[in-house]
């Protein structure tokens, strides 16, 4: 397999199809001859490999080395998700191992000084701790196979990481949050070793960036510096990132205490404790005279199914969802412009609203003097890598109008009739689990509309020429696309064809 | 004696009186609001109330099961405690939490009684029994969990009809709360209410909990909210300190306004009310009300800020009414200007304006309450229901004139809300139609073999459902709940056999109805489900209601639904095929949904009088409501969910939401728009 060669006068993008996740190979044009390599994330959902053309993560990491040689002279990892970055590391003998890189950039919320970050991260651990306190206590009152318990496991295992072949029937580990047993944390930790350079850390705004050894440039478009951002999922109905859940009233203080009821803390004073039975004996039906009068056809008072004893514990499912928000919402979102036509990549991560909508005050200064925005920046693109699988408000709709940024803002004038999105989503499999809506339907027709059926998703081979697009115009689109089983290539000139 | 053994004796004549807090705790703490959230509430007297509280409707039991702890009964029995109303509103002490969800439930069920004359009853238990039979159970009571969870939620779940309230540590970013301080989600007024709607509207519609279009949910969120908002308004105390403090014309309006959206930051969808409701002017810094926008039900597809929008319509037509009857006192207090002079107003004057403003919104709770009685039984629109508040409001007030439900048709009109298949807006067409009118209509379409059927089916029903029926009936309002609830499904099993039995004349009324039992129909597909060849009905409910009319007469109806089922898939070329190839189907395929179409009728049991017909928007037939039912599970209307779970609803095959009002219920943050 040769080496993948940047075109002289573009970029060419390598999508490869690991799964139900982010794995991209950027070949840019380095010096006069030489290509420089950028990867961006490497990681994805076990079980969703059996859903695409079998395939193996070696496999994948093989055909990387070979692909640029055994240097990336970049890599950046957009946040910390299984899905981003379970590629790198295995135990024993890291996927990464023989790699070298030059350069790596993370998200501010990565760095290991910011007051701001070390906070976060260390939230976000003790939160973890708690999700899976909460997870064991659930899946041994009600089984594994419950579906709360199955969907929360799925939301655990995009944040601490999670071997493939792990057993789900076994109780999951306190120590599988520790940063030093994690596989997302040891991904990131190998690729920070690795870097010669000293890793960066980005904020919004800021300098434009230089992609090393290019002309190529970064804009950073988030996450945003202010981490109440994090929590905002939906339009209406937001959910904050959680917060104080340290206090001794609080969800995970709850699932980390003991299961003495002494040791339990409670709202109220001791003196309003009850025992049980003198009370509530008839829910619990320690008394005799509870029978109902007439059994078959009126509800008795100890019904068990009416009890509530499992119930708190399935606030972690909307604990872990807005974690799982919160993560998203840190992803490094990056714009870059290829440097005659100014043409733009627009790769997102996992950005959902949050992040989104810091965006749409942040511009930047050229060396020549020139104002760049963000509407600039969106109007420019013609490569849209799709946020979080497509799933619901990790692409925002609007209309050209609106103040937020969003998909109609992308590809205005001539730039339309070049745009192409990448979504990394296995449908089928996506929907075995409890139904994830991965890309959501109404996401998908809105890309086809905007990039006339240019859309290339992990599990489609090829898309296929809509009714009413010439053979000419499609032609130009599979003339600079190649399909194979374990990758998509595809080419953006930069030069007005 | 178990707790369901007695049926504890209600005397309504008698009340007790019980503190409670008008709002939530936050505003006991700011002097300007302190006096104001005081409220004392007279609950109808229950005999029989023991430590819990537990009575005849209600039992709070308050286990929290995250602390592993039980915590002590109130005895509201207790002679100290019934020499001054109850307990003292207090946050440490969990039996004045179990006072106050008691007390507050009991007002909310009490005013959906008077709104429609009949006892209220939670939603049936089903299960199946050793046999693998569908079997109902009665619920006497709801339970009530006021410390179930620690979580920003308060939800009803009606698998286990119970409400389960949450508690949760303040945030920092919480403007209301000092950060640090545990807010207990069963101490607002509001949630409350709202929650315990949702358990009283689930008791007469089952079926809307499940979305078969986008105004399903957001109507069951509506309908709490306003039952709530309503009822927290028919407290002339609650609004008279406000009232004092408004200026001119139209203040008294605006400070409805934000009173209601105070009552939107309570309930946690402050950010929906907000936007449906008004805003300040970042101009002028002045609040102002919000534009009614007849293009927002286009736009917003999330439940809440759908509801939100039935809200705005209904609490403005409630404005409108406010406006008129408060029209006169203006002009005296004015001097016929109508510009009342600067400064506070006179204390009579806000006494009487508070009084107004009371008596307004108890007009308008009870208005929409009894539209209950008069929506379809399943695939409920906010178009429906405007027609069902019109029908109901012509038996309750016939004589009043048309202003009251004029003014809500113009709200409504200007919010967008347009009921389906409706050619004007007057009063007239928006009315259910009666038996008689189908009837003519079908006449004059030609169906001759339908030109003396009228009379004959009237008979019939007389004598054959409603003779019997009435004989087993054991309904008023102060009869023992559980034998008024078996007595109700022997009626349901009478009204059964009559229709497959009474039908069989061969002349098939029942499509008059909008149902369709005839089993050898060629257009009728085999998707439908069938029992022994013939498609099944299911009975939904027949209820009976005696209500007091504005002139004081009273009026006696049985209010029934039947409902159809009919398998439907996802691929409607499969559809296709299935139905083209034809044969009988086995029980077992239950296709990817299941689409239900039906009606509910009005009748006069004393003439046989059917007086009102209210249809799904098509019988279960319909190729075209299958498809736009198919086209909405499938997201073709938007969705609203999570990152994962885009909220569609829940099919045949997949997986169920265990709770479908506990994600709804998510408490939201401050708005950050």
């Amino acid at each position: 397999m040769p080496k993948l060669i940047a075109p002289r006068d573009g970029i060419t993008v390598r999508f490869y199809r690991i799964g139900h996740g982010d794995c991209f190979l950027l070949a840019m044009p380095k010096g006069t001859d030489d290509t420089a390599y950028v990867l961006i994330d490497c990681g994805y959902k076990p079980g969703s490999q059996a859903f695409v053309k079998k395939k193996t993560t070696k496999q994948i990491v093989d055909h990387l080395f070979e692909a640029c040689g055994g240097h990336l002279d970049l890599v950046v990892i957009t946040h910390e998700h299984q899905d981003h970055v379970n590629g790198f590391w295995k135990k024993n003998k890291p996927f990464f191992e023989d790699f070298t890189i030059g350069q790596a950039w993370f998200a501010w919320t990565e760095s290991p000084t910011d007051p701001k970050a070390i906070a976060l991260r260390e939230k976000h651990r003790d939160q973890i701790l708690g999700l899976i306190q909460a997870y064991n206590s659930l899946a041994l009152r009600v089984g594994v196979e419950h579906n709360s318990v199955k969907r929360l496991r799925e939301l655990i295992s995009l944040e601490v990481g999670e071997e493939s072949d792990v057993d789900r029937t076994k109780p999951l580990l306190a120590a599988d949050a520790d940063p030093a047993k994690s596989i997302n944390k040891q991904g990131m930790k190998l690729v920070r070793t690795k870097s010669v350079g000293e890793p960066q850390y980005f904020k919004p705004g800021g300098d434009i960036q230089t992609v090393p050894g290019t002309n190529v440039k970064a804009y950073v478009l988030g996450p945003p510096y202010d981490e109440t951002a994090f929590g905002k999922e939906d339009p209406v109905g937001a959910m904050a990132f959680p917060e104080d859940e340290t206090h001794p009233l609080s969800f995970s203080a709850a699932a980390l205490e003991g299961s003495s009821p002494q040791l339990k803390s409670s709202p109220f004073a001791p003196k309003f404790h009850s025992d049980a039975s003198s009370h509530y004996g008839v829910v619990l039906n320690t008394r005799d005279e509870c029978e109902a009068p007439n059994e078959a056809i009126e509800v008795e008072d100890r019904a068990t199914w009416r009890q509530i004893e499992e119930d708190w514990l399935f606030s972690s499912e909307n604990l872990a969802l807005a974690l799982n928000t919160g993560i998203n919402n840190t992803s490094l979102a990056l714009a870059f412009e290829m440097p005659i036509t100014k043409k733009i990549l627009l790769f997102v991560g996992d950005a959902q609203l949050g992040n989104w909508l810091s965006w749409k005050d942040l511009s930047w200064a050229t060396t020549e003097g020139r104002e760049v925005t963000v509407k600039d920046i969106f109007g420019r693109t013609v490569l849209y890598k799709v946020g979080h699988h497509g799933s619901h408000n990790a692409t925002l709709n609007g209309a050209i109008s609106d103040v937020h940024p969003n998909l109609s803002w992308m590809a205005q004038g001539k730039h339309a009739q070049e745009f192409t999105a990448m979504i990394t989503a296995v449908r089928a499999w996506a929907l075995t689990q409890d139904g994830w809506n991965h890309p959501l339907p109404s996401i998908k027709e809105a890309l086809l509309q905007k990039s006339a059926g240019r859309v290339l998703q992990t599990d489609s081979d090829f898309p296929s020429k809509p009714e009413g697009t010439s053979a000419q115009e499609w032609a130009r689109f599979t003339d600079r696309f190649k399909s194979d089983d374990l990758f998509f290539d595809y080419t953006v000139f930069d030069s007005e064809d | 004696m178990g707790i369901s053994g007695t049926a504890n004796t209600i005397r309504p004549e008698l009340t007790r009186r019980l503190r409670v807090l008008a709002f939530d705790p936050s505003l006991s703490v700011q002097l300007e609001t302190a006096a104001l959230n005081q409220l004392t509430v007279g609950v109808p007297w229950e005999d029989g109330l023991r430590p819990g509280p537990i009575g005849e409707y209600i039992e709070v039991i308050d286990r929290d099961p995250a602390s592993d702890k039980w915590y002590e009964p109130v005895d509201l029995n207790d002679p100290i405690v019934l020499a001054q109303d109850g307990l003292a509103p207090s946050e440490s002490d969990p039996r004045f939490h179990q006072q106050m969800v008691y007390a507050v439930a009991m007002t909310t069920i009490r005013n959906f009684e008077r709104a429609l004359g009949r006892v209220a009853f939670w939603s049936d238990h089903r299960k199946r029994n050793a046999a693998g039979d569908l079997q109902t159970q009665f619920v006497r009571r709801l339970r009530i969990y006021p410390h179930a969870i620690r979580d920003r939620n308060a939800y009803y779940s009606p698998l286990k009809k119970a409400l389960l309230f949450g508690y949760f540590p303040a945030g920092a970013k919480n403007t209301s709360t000092p950060p640090g301080t545990v807010v207990f989600t069963c101490l607002s007024h509001d949630i409350v209410a709202h929650e315990v709607t949702h358990a009283l509207l689930d008791g007469v519609h089952p079926r809307f909990n499940f979305p078969s279009n986008g105004d399903v949910l957001a109507f069951h969120e509506a309908f709490s909210d306003i039952v709530a908002l309503f009822q927290h308004f028919s407290h002339p105390n609650v609004i008279l300190s406000q009232i004092s403090r408004c200026r001119g014309n139209l203040g008294a309006e605006n400070l409805l306004s934000q009173l209601a959206q105070q009552f939107g930051q309570a309930t946690g969808r402050g950010l929906s009310l907000r936007d449906a409701l008004g805003r300040v002017n970042p101009k002028t810094g002045e609040w102002e009300p919000m534009k009614p926008d007849p293009r927002a039900l286009l736009k917003i597809k999330e439940p809440h800020g759908r509801g939100a929008i039935l809200v705005a319509a209904v609490f403005r037509a409630f404005l409108k009414i406010y406006r008129w009857r408060t029209a006169d006192l203006f002009r005296i207090a004015s001097g016929g200007t109508g510009n009342l002079p600067d400064g506070d107003i006179h204390p009579d004057l806000a006494k009487r304006l508070a009084n107004e403003a009371a008596a307004t919104a108890d007009r308008v709770l009870q208005m929409c309450i009894r539209a209950i009685d008069y929506c379809p039984p399943v695939d409920i629109t906010f178009g429906d229901y405007l027609r069902a508040i019109v029908t109901a409001d012509l038996d309750f007030a016939p004589n009043e004139g048309d202003s009251y439900r004029l003014v809500f048709v113009e709200s409504f009109r200007e919010w967008g809300i347009h009921p389906r298949n409706v050619v004007t807006l007057g009063i007239d067409s928006l009315a259910w139609p009666s038996m008689r009118e189908i009837w003519q209509d079908a006449v004059a379409l030609g169906s001759s073999q339908m030109l003396h059927g009228q009379e004959e089916l009237q008979q019939r029903l007389k004598d054959e459902f409603l003779a019997p029926a009435m004989g087993k009936l054991n309904w008023t309002l102060d009869s023992d709940r559980f034998s008024a609830w078996t007595s109700l499904s022997e009626v349901s099993k009478i009204l059964w056999h009559w229709l497959y039995n009474g039908d069989s004349i061969g002349k098939d009324y029942a499509r008059l109805v909008g149902l369709r039992i005839d089993g050898i129909d060629p257009h009728l597909p085999n998707t439908v489900y069938r029992k022994n060849g013939r498609p099944t009905v299911e009975i939904h409910s027949v209820r009976p209601a005696i209500r007091r009319a504005a002139s004081g007469g009273y009026r006696t109806d049985l209010v029934v639904e039947i409902t159809q089922r009919r398998r439907g898939y996802f691929d409607a070329g499969k559809q296709r095929e299935i139905e083209a190839a034809g044969g009988e189907l086995q029980i077992e395929e239950k296709g990817d949904f299941t689409y239900r179409s039906g009606c509910t009728i009005v009748i006069d049991p004393s003439s046989g009088d059917v007086r009102w017909v209210i249809k799904t928007a098509g019988d279960i037939a319909d190729n075209q409501q299958l498809d736009r039912i198919r086209n909405f599970m499938t997201g073709g209307e938007g969705v609203y969910g999570n990152a994962f779970d885009a909220g569609l609803p829940p099919t045949t095959t997949g997986a169920q939401r265990e709770e479908p009002f506990a994600l709804l219920h998510q408490l939201g943050d401050e708005p950050y728009a």
